[in-house]
């Protein structure tokens, strides 16, 4: 079968599994994630990553392991992670506060137009730069991912392939936190966490010889437990510190002019599309947040305004509505993008990414990586049908997203009103819920809490925690792929830089390292 | 607040790792794997089980040391200082609220045969109302009302009811629509 026959099959996939009054359960799945992904971005200190990891383990136990399930589990939590990204727009222009981190340069311009009663002309901007991004990066991963990982597949070998992991975890380590020695320690701790109870020999290593660490931690509980765990515990510190007046925020009515004309719509293409690019290149390098593609997306439009703005209309951070429009696009453009190292090189760049990741290896039918896209010779390569199947889910969310997207996050703006004192602790309780239900142990909860408090610590220390996550994926991969180098090349110790190819990768993880220590020694 | 001179700078945490990262080097790694950096199996040479887990340790232990090496400059630690408290807080909060998740139920069970001198079994009744959400609640319960008044410095009976609400709504959520699911702990008894 070619290429066409397994997108069509992929297509064919979305629309053929079980109907649910009358509509393809996939489709509800996407519909459904996207509007509580919305929910999710709209309440500030909630984040996509957070409803997705809430989801999955629900997900996993109501739909179970089978290949059957992945398209539906997936297709909910891409409509979590596209509706928290448009969600996190409504309090941040409605309230001053961001729902999402990434949202923040929105209040520069969003809030300063609520105030002068153009509120509904923020959030339709906010809402057609969004969804123009992530369709603009959609179309990018559809067409690179694709091409990539069979360029991958055909010129990298095991050798190659472990120094590409190699210098991904370090570009990660370099990227994330303000410290390179503080990345590389966490990565040491997330390889060396997947290193217990695993290993080919029969006794488990690193397990004291009990029996329940013998089978390793549960992948939920450590990924859980260091990403949502620590990071509620951090925000109720940070919380308790806090002047509790902070939070008030006054009653806004949308019942106030401020349409989006047609004609505004073209006016902010010119500033919507650089910024969509610039939200697909950050989001295709691992480890760079949608944090960086939003502050470089507003100071693009920023540069372009101040050129060509005219002399009535209100510059950036005084209620232009191309800066809501600028930071949107980009931050949105993210999402799509950063499926490509997922896809391709099954490398997540980001905590969005993670979990999808994780129920991609959770569940059967799709390992991410090079061989996805690899065309049989004869019949058919299910993980490509599933990968064509995952690029048809996105495309709907994103329907989904440009029809009833913007109805929908005007609806959200109560959820600011959720005080973090009652938030905070519900998001545990549920998270630890959720792992239950997946993973049906008690011993779950407590390797969940551990983490939590192993996340917790690293919060404090300022070691980034994305890092450890990446490596705790990542280093059963990583080790497998190094023994079958070691093996192909004859047990050559020096198997890492066998080949032009793999010494350049290596060449380029010590590259980074150098040239980031020096850049942050210098600053 | 929690503001303490002890964690200045990276250095302490520098050391305390590249302490850890010795101890795991040569005690943990060497007691606690069975073969070594690279096994003869077979007649061909193999990575062994400890090739991984001394690379991940000698990357922490070179980080620590570059830690130590650049800390003097580096910035002060997160001001929520006083550690032991906030740990020791966790500690009490989440082993009381799994205990109670845990036990109450069955404690409960044993109770009730006690005074009535019936022989029921916990684990014949963990899908039977209430008991299937006795110990999911209360201990959500405790757990909530514990982490708010940790957070506000202050619990109202106001908040406490609307938190036994929640975790009665997240019980109800989880157990409702899907009939495979079971609660904490009632997988486990």
């Amino acid at each position: 079968m070619g290429l066409i026959d397994h997108i069509w099959l992929g297509v064919q996939a979305v629309f053929a599994g079980p109907v649910v009054s009358g509509v393809p359960l996939n489709i509800l799945m996407v519909v459904g994630g996207l509007f509580f992904g919305v929910f999710i971005g709209a309440t500030p200190g909630l984040a996509g990553p957070m409803a997705m990891a809430i989801a999955l383990p629900i997900l996993i136990s109501v739909f179970g392991y089978e290949a059957s399930a992945l398209l539906p589990i997936l297709g909910f939590l891409l409509g979590i992670m596209k509706g928290a990204t448009l969600g996190g727009a409504v309090p941040a222009i409605l309230f001053n506060t961001p729902g999402t981190p990434d949202a923040l340069m929105t209040t520069y311009d969003g809030y300063p137009m609520t105030k002068k009663g153009e509120a509904k002309k923020a959030l339709k901007a906010a809402h057609f730069a969004s969804v123009s991004g992530d369709t603009i990066s959609d179309i990018i991963l559809i067409l690179c991912a694709p091409f990539l990982a069979v360029f991958v597949e055909a010129y990298l070998d095991f050798p190659e392939k472990s120094a590409l992991i190699i210098l991904s975890l370090t570009f990660i380590a370099a990227v994330m936190g303000k410290s390179i020695s503080k990345g590389l320690i966490a990565i040491g701790f997330g390889l060396f966490v997947s290193f217990i109870g695993s290993g080919e020999d029969f006794y488990p290593r690193l397990s004291f010889g009990i029996d329940a660490i013998g089978g390793g931690f549960p992948i939920a509980a450590v990924v859980l437990g260091s990403l949502i765990i620590g990071e509620v515990l951090h925000s109720m510190i940070e919380a308790r510190s806090q002047n509790r007046d902070e939070g008030k925020i006054t009653q806004i009515i949308l019942k106030v002019a401020g349409k989006l004309t047609l004609k505004d719509r073209v006016r902010l293409l010119p500033y919507i599309l650089p910024s969509a690019f610039i939200g697909t290149a950050i989001g295709a390098l691992p480890g760079i947040g949608s944090t960086l593609a939003a502050t470089l997306g507003y100071t693009n439009g920023k540069r372009r305004h101040q050129a060509k703005a005219k002399a009535d209309e209100p510059q950036f951070g005084q209620g232009a509505v191309q800066g809501v429009a600028s930071t949107e696009a980009a931050n949105s453009a993210v999402s799509g993008a950063n499926l490509i190292p997922v896809l391709s090189l099954g490398i997540p760049g980001n905590a969005a990414a993670i979990f999808l990741i994780l129920a991609m290896e959770t569940v059967d039918g799709l390992n991410p990586g090079p061989s996805v896209f690899r065309v049989p010779s004869e019949g058919v390569n299910t993980e490509m049908v599933m990968a064509f199947g995952l690029f048809t889910l996105m495309i709907l969310a994103n329907i989904t997203n440009w029809v009833v997207g913007g109805h929908v996050m005007q609806f959200m703006s109560i959820m600011v009103r959720v005080p973090k004192q009652i938030l905070m602790p519900t998001v545990l309780l549920i998270t630890i819920t959720s792992v239950y239900a997946q993973e049906t142990s008690l011993y779950a909860i407590i390797c969940l809490l551990g983490f939590g408090l192993f996340g917790l610590m690293m919060r404090l220390t300022k070691i980034p925690i994305l890092p450890f996550v990446i490596a705790y994926i990542l280093g059963g991969i990583l080790e497998r792929t190094a023994r079958q180098a070691f093996a192909s090349t004859g047990a050559d110790p020096y198997f890492l830089f066998s080949s032009p190819v793999s010494i350049a990768l290596m060449g380029a993880a010590v590259a980074i390292i150098i040239i980031f220590a020096q850049k942050r020694r210098s600053s | 607040m929690f503001k303490s001179n002890l964690f200045k700078t990276d250095i302490l945490l520098g050391s305390v790792l590249l302490l850890c990262a010795l101890a795991t080097l040569f005690l943990w790694i060497p007691f606690d794997i069975d073969t070594g950096l690279v096994e003869r199996v077979r007649r061909r040479n193999v990575i062994g089980d400890s090739l991984g887990p001394v690379t991940a340790t000698l990357l922490i232990a070179v980080s620590s040391i570059a830690l130590i090496r650049g800390g003097a400059s580096s910035e002060t630690f997160t001001n929520q200082g006083r550690w032991h408290l906030i740990f020791g807080f966790y500690i009490l909060v989440f082993g009381a609220a799994l205990l109670l998740m845990r036990y109450l139920g069955p404690v409960t069970i044993s109770l009730v045969n006690e005074f009535t001198s019936t022989d029921l079994s916990y684990r014949n009744l963990r899908a039977t109302w209430p008991l299937k959400y006795l110990g999911y609640v209360t201990g959500g319960t405790v757990m909530l009302c514990a982490l708010s008044q940790f957070m506000d410095q202050s619990l109202t009976r106001k908040r406490a009811l609307l938190f036994f609400g929640i975790s009665f709504a997240i019980a109800l959520f989880f157990d409702l629509p899907f009939e495979d699911i079971l609660l904490p702990p009632n997988g486990d008894v």
